[in-house]
């Protein structure tokens, strides 16, 4: 009876996956409306513009400005008003804590010049994520129509300012604080150390971020995040780790029907395209999850509780590389199980040697170390994956795919929220990470109490 | 033991019990009323206002500084004044507050910020948190609009009239801050309130595109940018939908007025109420087309919802009030305002649900001060909107609601189908409020708001105390009785003549659990 329990548990897992993979390599338009006319104050048609946005020789390339008056036009119509051309993709997405969504994206040779001019008066590279919207088509949908929930990223650069600043809008303009990136053991770590203004893209100082970089947005279905990874080839002459650090975050209150759009804008006309431009070159956007869906149970035993994390992985999920334990300390994790503690992939879970440093981490090992993040104290049990060839991430190939976790008992081990996710550390390369961000780990008596009473409550 | 000694623990509990569920528990309520009806503007920092304050979309900017003489446009228009413009004023007039002239003409520098000119209620001793339970909501009347967006002398590189000469009158409604942008406090020039919304009406002008259809008066809000309301899409109370774009006022655009005197354009001396509420999670924005129920206005005299927003703030408010301009060379952005007001439905609503074989009751009564607006109306949430009329009949027969007046007695009242319209003493409005995009289906359930004499809200001094509702069970497929949610509401409705009406929009009951001796106390409202 048990193990028609499991099955039915597994059948409804696979039943319960919306999974998302996509890569785009820019080697045709299919999936996006190249030039859409739109910027923060809505769909805006200047009508004399020296902005360029294409998808050709496998990139996604934008230079000039979306608003000019150079060219003979003198149109300063929406002088003051931010107007903007994006390449937005046709796909629509969705997010949730079980189900998050996120992407990266290559980006490349980013120059923000701004003249001097007004004080209100900006260049802007933008990446945005919105909420479709059914009345902005194309170009001859209603002017100053909006996207009514939209965010973006945005590395902008002010009124001949050295410097450019970075930040997310929603509603409003909010800069990211880059001294205090975020790296993903939860160290800080400066984003503007390395020569001293790496972002710096103002041509007046010939500066030129020239990359590549990769960003990634994720979104949990409640709060947006950014992350940069500036060195994603482990280039030995950069400082930086290859990982994504996280430089913001953002609440949002919009969570389906999810469109991507990269563009530029601007919001002043005069001052000449030769002092005032967005070029950027983008490529290689990837949306990859960790799992098709993951759930969990605990049961409890007579000296520990186990912590049961039973993954769905198809081919193109990234698989479990990492278990994130909310609440949870260190010291509390008494023992970890899965495929490769034998380093063997032979359906048999077999446990990992527990080290609590990075330098004792190695094959067969589970590296269990503590963060803090947004206040609480989290504990994270990371699989050994320094190369492709030599990891233990638990993947589609993986003939078991159960985590076992053994931690202390408690009263009440169903206060620890569960995440599992897959993404760069320094030191590893070249992976199959997931651009999404956490996912959290459902407990699995929402299937049915029956079913649940009937599978940890007996004997096993 | 002597059995007087073993009722006392009985007798404490009954009592306690009794007092529990008898007795709403004592709480707060808002109330703020600004009349200006005051004899210049220095005496409006005694009322709580902060006078003269440069707050404007982009943040804080005082541009008197750059103010220097300089003819920016070539052709006389600026520094000077130019054609009839004047450089941003408060001032009372007839008991109004109002504002003229712009906030920007100074330089062309400036272009692109949004300078404004407020008046802010709070030296930090006003500020109001909104919860489900005890909503905010402020609203004012615009008595005169002049918001001409552009002057004949437009800057001369910038050929003509166009969409970037724009100004507005607005209504803000921000998370104060403990240092907030004020020079006072050193601030930069663009320092901006985190949380905020700007409700707007706009003067625009517009070229080469130049007719007067698009170059009228429209409005919208500002988060971080501008979003314009689509004015076609009011809702009423009772849910029906208003065309605000209608001929009416003598203007065929309604309130989309002509502003723009180089274009035919006038004052506007139409009265117009703006309404924020906030309860904790979504802001409402509402617009009172007729607020004098003049006989000329074709609109309805009521608050209209144009908008809902969920944001997470909601402590701290304050309001802020006047003009607003993003360049220099917009003609005047002219206003009269006047009662500025929030009023409370009360100081905290209750309900106590019992079940029946065949029915679920509910209870409610709430505390009340003299400046609530008192209970007129309740709401209760549908499973989903009925079909058919026949469905509607069925529930008017299958709902029965009593007053329990002070001495304890009940009167049973009549439903009828009122969609909203009036209805006497002694008689229930059932309406079907349809589904916003933030709140699903409701029904209405409206005690007669007749006249300011001839009434049933309960309220500090009305002889009635309690409601008290029967659900029959067979309504239960169509009328959410498990979730338990249930408000409370005092609204203006244009059938009636009733005042004292609440700016606060729905205000959630809390349920009232008697006390157990299992230990399931009470649950006080949030």
């Amino acid at each position: 009876m048990r193990y028609l329990l499991g099955a039915f548990l597994l059948f409804s897992l696979a039943s319960l996956q919306a999974n998302d993979y996509l890569y785009e390599d820019f080697s045709t338009s299919t999936r996006w409306f190249v030039d859409l006319k739109y910027g923060l104050d809505g769909l805006l048609f200047p009508g004399n513009d020296s902005g360029n946005i294409a998808i050709s020789g496998g990139n996604l390339n934008m230079d000039g400005r979306p608003q000019t008056t150079d060219g003979g036009g003198g149109n300063w119509d929406f002088n003051s008003f931010f107007v903007g051309r994006v390449a937005r993709m046709n796909n629509t997405f969705s997010a949730s804590p079980t189900q998050p969504f996120g992407f990266t994206v290559q980006v490349s040779d980013v120059r923000i010049n701004c003249y001097d001019g007004p004080y209100w008066n900006f260049t802007v590279n933008s990446i945005w994520l919105v909420e479709q919207e059914a009345d902005i088509v194309d170009n001859n949908s209603t002017e100053w129509s909006r996207y009514e929930n939209a965010v973006f990223f945005y590395q902008r650069t002010r009124d001949n300012d050295t410097t450019s600043t970075t930040g997310v809008f929603n509603n409003g303009w909010n800069d990211f604080d880059l001294s205090q990136a975020e790296r993903p053991n939860g160290e800080s770590m400066s984003l503007e150390q390395t020569g001293g203004n790496y972002f710096s893209m103002n041509d007046l100082v010939s500066q030129t971020m020239t990359g590549p970089w990769y960003f990634k947005l994720t979104h949990d279905g409640s709060t947006v995040r950014f992350y940069m990874n500036v060195n994603p080839n482990s280039d030995s002459g950069n400082d930086y780790p290859n990982e994504f650090l996280k430089v913001g975050e953002t609440t949002v209150f919009y969570s389906n029907n999810l469109q991507i759009m990269i563009g530029q804008q601007n919001n002043v006309p005069g001052g000449g395209d030769a002092n005032s431009y967005v070029e950027a070159i983008y490529d290689d956007l990837l949306i990859r999850s960790v799992t098709s869906g993951t759930g969990y149970y605990f049961k409890g035993r007579e000296s520990f509780d186990e912590l049961r994390i039973i993954p769905t992985i198809n081919s193109r999920d990234a698989g479990i590389a990492e278990v994130v334990l909310r609440n949870k300390r260190p010291k509390e994790i008494l023992a970890v199980f899965n495929e490769y503690g034998d380093q063997l992939n032979d359906g048999e879970l077999a446990e990992l040697k527990l080290v609590h440093s990075e330098a004792q981490f190695a094959a067969g090992t589970a590296f269990v170390f503590e963060r803090m993040n947004a206040g609480k104290t989290e504990t994270l049990v990371r699989f050994y994956k320094p190369t492709p060839a030599k990891q233990e991430v638990i993947q589609a190939k993986t003939r078991n795919k159960n985590i076992i976790i053994h931690t202390k008992k408690t009263l009440s081990p169903h206060r620890s929220s569960i995440y599992v996710d897959n993404q760069p550390y320094a030191g590893e390369i070249n992976h199959q990470w997931a651009t999404v961000g956490r996912e959290k780990v459902y407990p699995m008596e929402i299937l049915g109490p029956n079913a649940i009473t009937g599978f940890i409550g007996g004997q096993q | 033991m002597r059995k007087l000694d073993l009722l006392f623990p009985a007798l404490k509990i009954i009592t306690l019990t009794l007092a529990l569920v008898l007795t709403p528990l004592s709480l707060y309520s808002y109330y703020f009323y600004e009349d200006f009806e005051v004899s210049d503007m220095s005496e409006m920092a005694a009322r709580g206002w902060w006078t003269n304050y440069r707050y404007g979309k982009t943040g804080y900017f005082r541009l008197d500084a750059y103010i220097d003489g300089d003819d920016e446009g070539g052709n006389g228009c600026w520094d000077s004044g130019g054609e009839d413009q004047s450089y941003t004023s408060h001032f009372i007039s007839n008991g109004m507050f109002s504002v003229r002239g712009t906030p920007n003409y100074v330089r062309n520098t400036w272009s692109g910020v949004w300078a404004g000119n407020l008046i802010k209620l709070s030296n930090h001793q006003n500020r109001y948190d909104a919860s489900a339970t005890q909503p905010v909501g402020f609203q004012v009347i615009r008595e005169y609009a002049m918001l001409d967006g552009v002057t004949s002398c437009k800057y001369g590189g910038g050929g003509g009239a166009s969409e970037r000469q724009q100004g507005d009158i607005v209504l803000w409604l921000v998370k104060d801050e403990a240092n907030p942008p004020y020079e006072a406090n050193n601030a930069t020039p663009g320092a901006a309130y985190a949380q905020a919304i700007g409700f707007w009406e706009k003067g625009m002008a517009r070229e080469p595109n130049y007719s007067a259809a698009n170059s009228r008066g429209s409005f919208g809000y500002y988060v971080g940018s501008d979003f314009r309301l689509d004015l076609t899409d009011a809702s009423r109370p009772a849910g029906a939908n208003v065309d605000l774009t209608a001929n009416t006022m003598g203007s065929p655009t309604g309130l989309r007025w002509l502003y723009n005197d180089e274009r035919g354009g006038a004052a506007n001396n139409n009265a117009l109420g703006m309404r924020i509420t906030h309860d904790g999670r979504v802001i409402r924005l509402f617009i009172n087309p007729n607020p004098k129920s003049d006989a000329a206005n074709a609109f309805p005299n009521e608050w209209l919802l144009m908008k809902e927003l969920t944001v997470n703030w909601s402590q701290d408010l304050t309001i802020m009030l006047g003009h607003e301009v993003i360049r220099f060379d917009q003609e005047r952005m002219d206003a009269n305002f006047d009662d500025v007001l929030l009023r409370s439905v009360s100081s905290g609503a209750f309900f106590q649900k019992e079940n029946f074989a065949d029915k679920t009751r509910y209870a409610i009564k709430a505390n009340f001060q003299e400046t609530d607006a008192g209970i007129a109306e309740i709401r209760l949430p549908l499973k989903r909107k009925p079909e058919t009329q026949a469905e509607m009949q069925a529930i008017k027969k299958l709902i029965a609601v009593q007053l329990l007046n002070k001495n304890g007695k009940n009167e049973a009242l009549k439903i009828l189908q009122a969609g909203g319209k009036s209805v006497l003493p002694g008689q229930i409005g059932m309406t079907i409020i349809p589904a916003s995009k933030l709140s699903g289906p409701q029904i209405s359930l409206r005690l007669s708001q007749k006249s300011d004499t001839k009434n049933q809200v309960i309220d500090k001094t009305s002889p009635y105390k309690k409601i008290i509702i029967d659900i029959d069970k067979r309504l239960e497929k169509v009328l959410d009785v498990e979730n338990e949610v249930l408000h409370v509401l005092n609204e203006k409705y244009d059938s009636d003549k009733y005042t004292k009406t609440a700016t606060t929009g729905p205000q959630l009951a809390s349920p009232v659990v008697p006390y157990s001796l299992a230990g399931n106390a009470l649950r006080l409202p949030q």
